[in-house]
Parts: C-alpha cells; sequence; structure tokens
C-alpha cells in the first residue's frame, strides 16, 4: 500500500460521505439524527413502553446495539464492494484493498459520532465518568482491526462465492442475536457459553460495557485473543485480495 | 533502443459461466507476442471482436494472462480513460482530484495543475459546482483534461482520440497527437488506417487472438489492408 493510495482511500471516504450528505436536504444533521432515531426507537420499547430489564438496562442495551452497528453496517456494505466496483476496476489498475478500505472508514467516522452520542447519553443518564473510560482507544483499535479482518476476508471471497452473500446475511443475524446485545451471555453455562464464546464480537461487547458502565477494565486476555484472530483474519483477507486482484475485473 | 514491453505468447482465457473452475473455456486472446520500444508508438489493428481490448488491460495490469509471458522494466502502463471514476454529486475540481488519483496522479500534483486543467476545459465559471450540473459537452471536456493529468511510462490508447463539441474535439484530438509525438511510449488501438499510418512507428496486426504481423507501419497497414 503506497501512500499514494491511502492518500486515495482517504479522499474517496470524506467524497462518499460529503455526497451521502449532500443527498438530503438535511444533509450532515443525519449523522447525529440517524443514531438517536436508532437509540430512541429502543429506548421507547425497552424503557417507557416495555419498562423491562431493571435498573441501567437501557444504557446497557445501547451500548451493545451500537458497536454491533459498526460491525454490521461495515462488514454488510463489504459484501458486494468489490462487485460493484468492476467498472472502476476494468478502467484503471487498482489493489482492490481499495474498496473495502474506503467502505471501514467512512463507516468507522459515522461510528466515532454516534459513540460521542452515545457517551453523552450514559453522561445524561448519569453513569459516572470513570478512569475507565481510558480504555475506549484501545477498544476502538481492537474492534477496528477485526472488522477490517472479516471486511477484508468477506469482500475477497464473495465474488468468487456470490452464496457467500446470501449465507453471511443469516450469519450475521445469527451473531447478533448470540453476540449478548440483548441478554447477558455470562448467565449462559456449559457448552452453550464455550459455543457463545468463539463469537468475537460477545467479548467486544462485553468489554465496552465493562468500560462505559462498570467503571472496571476490560477481560484483557480475551481481547488479546480477538485481537490475535483479528491480525489472523486481516492477513488472511489481504493475502486473497492480492492473490485475485487481476481476476476480479474478469468475473462476470 | 530498449524495449520497455515485451509479451511472449500470451493467452487470456475467459470462463463462460459462473464458476471458478468448470465451464467451457474461451480464449480471447491466444498467442500474442510483441515489442514495444521506449519512446515508439506501436499501432494494434485488427477487427472488432478480435480481443484489442482485452490485450491492453493485460498490459494495463488489470487483467492477468493465462499463458504466456510479460517483461517490462518495472514501467508503468495505464490506459486513457475518461471520467474515470465521476461522481455527480461532487463538483467539477473534486472529481478532477478524485478521478486524476485514480489514473494514479498524485493529489499535490493535480492541485498544482488545477488552473491549466480548468483552463484547457474551459470550465472556469463552473469548476465549483457539482458535476450533475453539466451538460453531457462539459462533462466530457472535463473528463479529457483530467485524463491528462495521468503520467504513466506507456500510454495506452484505446479510439479514444478527440471528445466534445467540434472546437473542443480538434484540441483534443491535437493534445492527444502531440503527446503521441512525443518521446513517450504509446500503443495505440484503432480502426483508422490512414491515422495510423500518420502516428504508429511500428504496427502489430491482430487476427482472432493471435499476432499475425508485426513490423513497419506501412507494410502491416498494407497488408491488412490487402487482407479485407
Amino acid at each position: 500500500m503506497t501512500p499514494h493510495y491511502l492518500q486515495l482511500i482517504l479522499y474517496k471516504a470524506r467524497a462518499d460521505l460529503k455526497v451521502e450528505a449532500a443527498r438530503g436536504y438535511m444533509g450532515m444533521l443525519w449523522w447525529v439524527l440517524e443514531p438517536v432515531l436508532y437509540m430512541g426507537a429502543f429506548y421507547i420499547i425497552f424503557a417507557v413502553a416495555l419498562q423491562r430489564g431493571g435498573e441501567n438496562f437501557v444504557p446497557w442495551l445501547l451500548t451493545g446495539l451500537v458497536v454491533w452497528k459498526w460491525f454490521d453496517t461495515t462488514v454488510r456494505m463489504s459484501l458486494n464492494v468489490i462487485t460493484a466496483g468492476k467498472g472502476l476496476m476494468s478502467q484503471v489498475y487498482l489493489p482492490k484493498v481499495f474498496f473495502p478500505a474506503v467502505v471501514i472508514l467512512k463507516n468507522s467516522v459515522k461510528f466515532l459520532v454516534t459513540l460521542v452520542l452515545l457517551l453523552l447519553f450514559l453522561l445524561v443518564y448519569g453513569m459516572p465518568l470513570g478512569w475507565s473510560w481510558l480504555m475506549v482507544p484501545v477498544l476502538l483499535l481492537v474492534q477496528l482491526l477485526l472488522i477490517c479482518g472479516v471486511t477484508f476476508s468477506v469482500s475477497a471471497l464473495t465474488p468468487l462465492y456470490p452464496d457467500l452473500k446470501l449465507l453471511m446475511n443469516n450469519v450475521l443475524m445469527l451473531m447478533f442475536f448470540l453476540s449478548g446485545v440483548f441478554f447477558d451471555t455470562s448467565r449462559l453455562e456449559g457448552w452453550l457459553a464455550a459455543l457463545l464464546d468463539l463469537n468475537p464480537m460477545v467479548h467486544i461487547i462485553h468489554a465496552w460495557r465493562d468500560v462505559l458502565l462498570f467503571g472496571r477494565l476490560p477481560d484483557l486476555a480475551a481481547l488479546g485473543l480477538v485481537m490475535l484472530f483479528s491480525l489472523a483474519l486481516c492477513g488472511l483477507g489481504l493475502y486473497l485480495l492480492r492473490r485475485y486482484d487481476r481476476l476480479y475485473p474478469r468475473l462476470a | 533502443m530498449n524495449p520497455v514491453l515485451i509479451l511472449e505468447n500470451v493467452g487470456v482465457a475467459y470462463r463462460r459461466g459462473r464458476s471458478l473452475r468448470g465451464g467451457e473455456l474461451y480464449w480471447a486472446l491466444k498467442d500474442i507476442s510483441l515489442e514495444l520500444k521506449h519512446g515508439e508508438t506501436l499501432g494494434v489493428i485488427g477487427r472488432n471482436g478480435v480481443g484489442k481490448t482485452t490485450l491492453l488491460k493485460v498490459i494495463a495490469g488489470i487483467i492477468a494472462p493465462d499463458r504466456g509471458e510479460i517483461r517490462n522494466a518495472g514501467v508503468s502502463a495505464s490506459l486513457l480513460s475518461l471520467q474515470v471514476g465521476f461522481v455527480p454529486l461532487l463538483t467539477g475540481r473534486e472529481n478532477a482530484i478524485l478521478s486524476g488519483m485514480l489514473l494514479g496522479a498524485p493529489k499535490s500534483r493535480i492541485e498544482q495543475n488545477m488552473d491549466e486543467l480548468v483552463a484547457f476545459a474551459e470550465l472556469e465559471d463552473f469548476i465549483d459546482e457539482p458535476v450533475s450540473s453539466y451538460s453531457a459537452g462539459m462533462r466530457a471536456r472535463l473528463g479529457f483534461s483530467v485524463a491528462m493529468q495521468a503520467d504513466p511510462d506507456i500510454l495506452l490508447i484505446d479510439e479514444v482520440l478527440g471528445v466534445g463539441d467540434a472546437a473542443f474535439r480538434k484540441k483534443s484530438s491535437e493534445e492527444i497527437q502531440r503527446r503521441i509525438r512525443s518521446n513517450r511510449s504509446v500503443i495505440l488501438v484503432s480502426h483508422n488506417t490512414a491515422m495510423m499510418a500518420r502516428l504508429c512507428d511500428r504496427v502489430v496486426w491482430i487476427e482472432q487472438g493471435v499476432s499475425r504481423m508485426q513490423g513497419e507501419a506501412g507494410d502491416v497497414l498494407a497488408a491488412y489492408e490487402a487482407s479485407i
């Protein structure tokens, strides 16, 4: 990856975000409005309508939802990204990592806006601001690596095996329900708990809740494992993108 | 003169149908050998569907050949492409930077040459307007001016010789011909034998995915015209 392509990825992500903002009348306001509406809907359903989950259930739920959404949206957008870039890649040579990298970058920028809103909500809700919040950059880094690993690998493989797109849509839904966004996975025991532990997002969501809600350090051993796994996936994805670099423009 | 690019028995096969394996092979290029010397203009002639466009894609490094060998002494080759990656909602200036970078030009150089680029495209009053508000002619002028920012060692040209209305067509065509005649190595694909005779030093004639003849432009073009 030369500096030229890094600069190109930055410029393209910025341009895409600008275009998105230029589409509606409310422009960049949507970056704030969309997560507010998203979080608001869950707030109304769980805190106001159902009155469920006991104390601090809403911050607990929103934290899980917001960090899940970063992962989910980015991976979903990457399923088709190389196939959609076929016109461009048959005119000019581009290292194919360009396509998923732009998706990751623009979704991460939008996530950061959402994260700031979440942190504001937590403070307004009365969660104490603790030293543990200093761990936020570490969590951002680990989750970003996981997103890169999954996104690079999936975007490299879907043009070769289009069925993977359908499969991934369902895997993501399953992962969503099994990632502990809605229930506390630490209450489970035995083989089921062991199975859920294989989902890296379980540990990431746990870590965010530990840091933001419970004022304690995350499980660093688990995060370390997630990081190693993510690095391996990044390596695999980048290898595949390179290996099929000059095949993608020929696929229908 | 040293060759900057050598193709030896290059072939490219497409698979009919979906999968990576299986499916019938169709050889778009069967056996292409050619040599491009530094600073020369090499013409590629042949009828429609003989694989000329595929050949340019192989030389540009967009697709890899399935057999044969390509040797280039670490030089870059890229297709002259117009309006690459244009996004309608971005301004002309933003599109110029984005498209220019996609074509391999450094951002700093495009920004440095921006005034010149805008003047060439005759878009001084519109460059900060979104491209979606441009007419087709304005878009073509911007696309051409941006394409001129690309600076590959080997310029590959596929029938693009002048765009836009009559006046701009003349200007852009002259600009391209100036580049072809300069000391740059160029591969030019066209059906226009008269123009090829004028611009090319040597010509390679391709038929059915095979390079049938290569040599002095006059000789090859005469043989090609005698065959049709």
